[in-house]
């Protein structure tokens, strides 16, 4: 396992405890601050950004970040859960995500990790296989859509998500929903015939689109390009789950 | 034979009985009777020479007698104490139960109307002129001394629950009446009488004790024969054939319990029944617990062969519903603020056996299968806790939970049995221990622990001490020092230490007297044969018979204590932002908040207000230490002026709101809080009670909260003048906002063990963040992981869709509230308005 850094630092933004839906138990989520993504409808545009801005995220070393989520130790291990690395993107500060890995496994606690999968292959060999739970979001399978919606092309996300499938314990496929983008039966679809390769992936997330980010964009001074489309509900989500099942998926709306 | 526990998921339905015998309690308007208040006053007319052990030995006996006899349709389970379903008896002996100014207002008050016919108001009005002078609740009032009643009067503590009534508060030893049926209890006393040491000094007194108490003993049998002859007599009458042979079984049941043994499941309810009712008929004291119920019917339902699973589980869900069948009187204050004709009947189920082994078993499931079968507002239902208890029952009570309607509660019994060890139970005793009324643990048919004795107003003690003694601007308590010149944080807590022990000795006096009165006018025979060691001791159980013996009164406002002193530490004597004059002018002027600030509503708000005071007030106090004419001027008087100033005290007031507060677990705040609780706990420790007991704190607010907060100014902790103080060991509402587990952290950093007459801690969740399996599975490990860290007590609120509607409304008080959103979790107010609703829609769906 190795000594422990308990130097290292990253940007934190939120340490959320009682986190009930993002990996096994009851879950504490550390948000980590940078995002390769641009995505429209991201709910946290102020995440994006890797650097602490005035009122918006820490640099915080693994020891205070030990010192926050071990206040939960004893749920963890009365409710099978743990720490769950989110963001913007947990893996972009492989580092820093590494070492607390070590700090969980050295308590006990299961891990797991939110990821859009845009990341380097080395980190996701270094990082994935010592993880207990990969929650990947997979958002649209034609390049062009993708690129529409994140500002990036799906390529490396769709080749890691194969590694990924590989390499990691268990793994979950996340869908945000948002209407203009991928809320059709066809993108749903295509994710679902993408996500048959993945041979270790049983269940689908269905996330339906929120409009809780609307007013951060404002206060960024950028522009919310979902304009005021209005949020799904998980009924909306109803049509697509029963895609999802006809593909032999679980589905989980809302997961 | 052992019946095999077959755990499913969800609950099944009712049967047509279940559902008639509900609909048709729930059809009927209550109305008062006054058999019992004629039949007993008659009878001490024609005692008075006699010592009052006896004479209401023998007004029992006649009430037993002659109370009309009544068995319903659809009933299995028989034996009333009104002619009407949840009707209610009086109980003039202990005082008139507010009557005397609602003759006429009764029956058309919003909250519990009873009604009234002309007949019975005129005769009960008659009834009391005799009772005038001789009630408990005038003679207690007559021992209290100045201060004692000035501190009572002013909302220090309240003493009222058993000033005014009935004490109650039992578990006693059904068990004993099982399985040895009243006649072995008549063995009992007579084995007593025979070793007694006739030439002894207090034999004279054991006496007259023993001689009540088989007067009221034949009385129970008497008033069974009495069922037993009725249900014949239907039987006669019946054209249905069904019915006819139910009344036939129903009449061979009566004639054999509560007299003899138990023989089967049916005749132990039965049986568990009379002796459930006839204590409830002997006097008006609530919280008539069955206690450790799912333990002493055990035996009768493995080794009863004649009934099926279904045929029990009815006969259970008969005697659940049959718990709504019972009713007591309160004034309109008191109705308005515990609206719904509540007894706290609490049944327990779980837990350790005496000898340590874990005690889940067929009864217990059946009991939470009842209470979804039942969703009525009696019994409550309380869960035991430990490491031993299996997943799977705690799963089926965390189900119940997720109904809704607030039952159970869980309680941890790697806390309260030590805690109970610690106050000098035996280990098997305090094992046995059984929750009474809302969360207090007694051992079953051994202790009277008058765990409702008082209500302490914790952060009243503390305005006292920024006063230098001063209570309500008079010199009252020790000179303590004025709070703008304390140096130190520490000098600070120890003003308010001196002063939590003059206060503590005042509530004792009160308690005293109160315990005095019942001593000397309160005598119960009849239960007393059933909480050891009354026989042996010769004794009732309010001349201190019962083996262990207790006076319990409850803190409430822990939160604020804590928060208060944090604010002084922090603000004052740390950061030095602000000096202790400044603080005091602050909270002086209400931390600027005047008429102006509270706008238009604030008439009705304050009318609606005053009513909840009114009327906790009434439950606590007696009328005549009421103070409210004054209490409505003090009010408007300090919200009249707008103080110039106001800006500067609200910014105070900000300052002081982001000091950090108990219940988001951190450390300092907590320890605090820990600290100002222990206090009053420590404290109490140290006196006696007139029964040969200690006193024994707890932390619990029952609605006093809403109360104490009307007597109290501004405090440190930010909160306004005549605001609601924090209920149990709750944090205050909405100042928790690191969600569940970090309050839930806090709470258990409390001292619980020392708390040993009870703490509350009240959760409150979505349906949605405990819905399908995880989230069941999460529910549990909640409970397991507050009580790994030795919280006491915990209870849920799955939160409805009005409490939504609610929180939308009035964000500021349900900060705490934790919803599920899409892909994550988070604070409901924090949402915008549109998710909110989509929430909100969703709720109802996922509402079973």
């Amino acid at each position: 396992m190795g000594n422990i850094d308990y130097d290292k630092k990253a940007c934190v933004f939120n340490i959320q405890r009682y986190s009930i839906h993002d990996g096994p138990g009851i879950r504490t989520i550390v948000f980590i601050k940078g995002c390769p993504l641009r995505c429209k409808w991201c709910f946290n545009p102020e995440s994006q950004d890797p650097r602490p801005t005035k009122d918006f995220g820490s640099m915080m070393s693994v020891a205070d970040v030990y010192k926050q989520i071990k206040k939960d130790e004893v749920i963890y291990r009365r409710s099978g859960g743990g720490i769950t690395f989110s963001g913007g993107e947990a893996l972009t500060q492989p580092d820093f995500v590494e070492e607390l890995i070590k700090v969980c496994n050295a308590n006990g606690w299961t891990t797991a990790v939110e990821t859009e999968g845009y990341i380097s292959e080395r980190t996701i060999t270094r990082i994935i296989p010592k993880l207990d739970y990969v929650l990947l979001d997979i958002k649209a399978i034609p390049e062009d859509v993708h690129r529409r919606g994140t500002g990036v092309s799906n390529h490396r996300i769709l080749k890691n998500a194969l590694l990924i499938n590989q390499l990691a314990k268990n793994v979950v496929v996340r869908v945000p929903v948002i209407p203009t983008f991928n809320y059709s039966k066809k993108q749903i679809n295509y994710i679902c015939e993408f996500s048959k390769y993945l041979n270790n992936v049983n269940t689908l997330h269905l996330l339906p689109y929120m409009t809780v980010g609307r007013k951060k964009y404002k206060k960024l001074g950028r522009k919310y390009e979902m304009g005021d489309i209005a949020p799904l509900s998980e009924d909306d989500l109803l049509p697509l789950k029963e895609i999802v099942e006809e593909h032999g998926f679980n589905c989980v709306l809302g997961g | 034979m052992k019946k095999e526990i077959n755990v499913k998921p969800g609950f099944s339905q009712p049967t047509e009985r279940i559902k008639k015998l509900k609909a048709a309690i729930l059809d009927t308007t209550p109305r008062i009777e006054v058999e019992r208040a004629r039949l007993i006053t008659e009878s001490y007319k024609k005692t008075e020479a006699l010592p009052t052990v006896l004479r209401h030995a023998k007004g029992f006996e006649k009430i037993l007698s002659e109370l009309p006899v009544v068995i319903r349709d659809n009933e299995l389970i028989v034996g009333t104490a009104t002619i009407d379903s949840r009707s209610a008896q009086i109980f003039p002996e202990f005082g008139p139960q507010g009557l005397k100014d609602e003759f006429d207002t009764v029956s058309t008050r919003s909250a519990d109307p009873f009604a009234i016919s002309e007949e019975v108001k005129t005769e009960l009005k008659d009834i009391f002129k005799y009772w005038e002078g001789k009630t408990t609740s005038e003679y207690a009032s007559s021992l209290m001394d100045e201060d004692t009643r000035k501190a009572y009067d002013a909302g220090v503590f309240t003493v009222g629950n058993y000033h005014q009534g009935g004490v109650g508060h039992l578990a006693v030893n059904y068990e004993k009446i099982l399985q040895k049926g009243i006649r072995g209890v008549i063995s009992e006393i007579i084995a007593a009488i025979k070793n007694a040491d006739q030439t002894d000094p207090s034999w004279i007194e054991k006496e007259q004790f023993y001689r009540a108490a088989l007067i009221t003993l034949k009385a129970v049998v008497n008033f069974a024969n009495r069922y037993a002859q009725k249900a014949k007599e239907l039987a006669e009458y019946s054209n249905d054939a069904k019915r006819k042979a139910e009344l036939l079984k129903i009449s061979e049941i009566c004639s054999h319990v509560p007299e003899y043994p138990a023989r089967n499941f049916y005749e132990a309810l039965q049986s568990f029944w009379f002796i459930q009712l006839v204590i409830q008929i002997e006097a008006s004291g609530h919280s008539i617990s069955p206690g450790r119920f799912d333990q002493y019917m055990i035996p009768f339902y493995e080794n009863d062969d004649t009934l099926t699973q279904e045929e029990a589980q009815e006969l259970l869900d008969c005697l659940f519903v049959k718990f709504n069948d019972l009713n007591k009187l309160r004034d309109i204050v008191t109705a308005t603020a515990f609206a719904g004709y509540q007894l706290w009947q609490n049944v327990n189920c779980g837990g350790q056996t005496k000898d340590g082994k874990d005690a889940t078993n067929a009864i217990s499931y059946m009991e939470i299968e009842s209470m979804a079968h039942v969703m009525m507002a009696m019994p409550s239902l309380s869960i035991r806790v430990w490491n031993g208890t299996p997943n799977a029952f705690l799963l089926k009570a965390c189900e119940l939970s997720r109904l809704g309607g607030g039952q159970p509660a869980f309680y941890n019994d790697e806390e309260i049995i030590t805690a109970k060890v610690n106050r000098g139970e035996t280990l098997e005793d305090a094992r046995n221990y059984a929750i009474v009324g809302c969360v207090e643990p007694a051992s079953q048919g051994k202790e009277n622990s008058w765990c409702d004795a008082a209500l302490f107003n914790l952060p009243k003690v503390l305005e006292i001490a920024m006063n230098n003694g001063r209570l309500n601007g008079k010199d009252f308590g020790p000179k303590t020092g004025e709070f703008k010149d304390f140096k130190s944080f520490d000098e600070f807590l120890k003003a308010y230490v001196e002063q939590m022990k003059f206060c503590v000795s005042l509530l004792v006096r009160a308690d005293n007297a109160v315990d005095y009165a019942h001593r000397k006018y309160g005598q119960l025979a009849f239960v007393s044969t059933l909480v050891d060691d009354c026989i042996s001791k010769g004794e009732t159980i309010d001349h201190g018979g019962a083996h262990y013996n207790f006076t319990g009164p409850q803190g409430i406002g822990s939160a604020n204590i804590g928060n208060a002193l944090m604010v002084v530490k922090k603000l004052v004597f740390d950061s030095k932002t602000l000096s202790m004059k400044q603080l005091k002018e602050a909270m002086d002027h209400n931390f600027g908040r005047s008429e102006s600030a509270v706008p238009a509503a604030k008439a009705d708000k304050d009318e609606a207000y005053d009513a909840i005071a009114q009327a906790v007030k009434k439950v606590l106090g007696e009328d005549e230490s009421l103070d409210l004419d004054n209490l409505k001027l003090n009010h408007d008087d300090t919200t009249k002026s707008l103080d110039d100033n106001s800006n500067v005290y609200a910014k105070i007031h900000e300052q002081v709101m982001n000091v950090d507060k108990y219940g988001n677990d951190l450390n300092e705040v907590d320890e605090l809080t820990r600290i100002g609780s222990r206090v009053y706990c420590e404290e109490l420790e140290n006196y006696k009670t007139p029964r040969g007991g200690i006193f024994n704190a707890g932390l619990y607010p029952v609605s006093g909260n809403v109360l104490f907060g009307s007597y109290i100014g501004a405090t440190p902790d930010g909160r306004y003048d005549k605001e609601t103080i924090a209920d149990g060991v709750s944090p205050t509402r909405g100042t928790d906002t690191n969600g569940p587990t970090a309050a839930a952290n806090s709470v258990a950093k409390l001292d619980h063990f020392i708390a040993s007459n009870g703490t509350l801690y009240n959760m409150k969740f979505s349906p949605s963040a405990v819905a399908g399996d995880g989230g069941l599975r999460r529910f549990a490990a909640l409970i397991r992981g507050f009580f790994d860290k030795k919280g006491g007590h915990v209870q849920f609120n799955v939160i409805d869709r009005q409490t939504l509607l609610d929180a939308q409304a009035h964000p500021e008080q349900h900060k705490d509230l934790i919803v599920r959103v899409a892909g994550y979790s988070a604070q409901f107010i924090a949402l915008d308005k549109s998710v909110q609703d989509d929430i909100i829609a969703r709720t109802e769906f996922d509402n079973f």
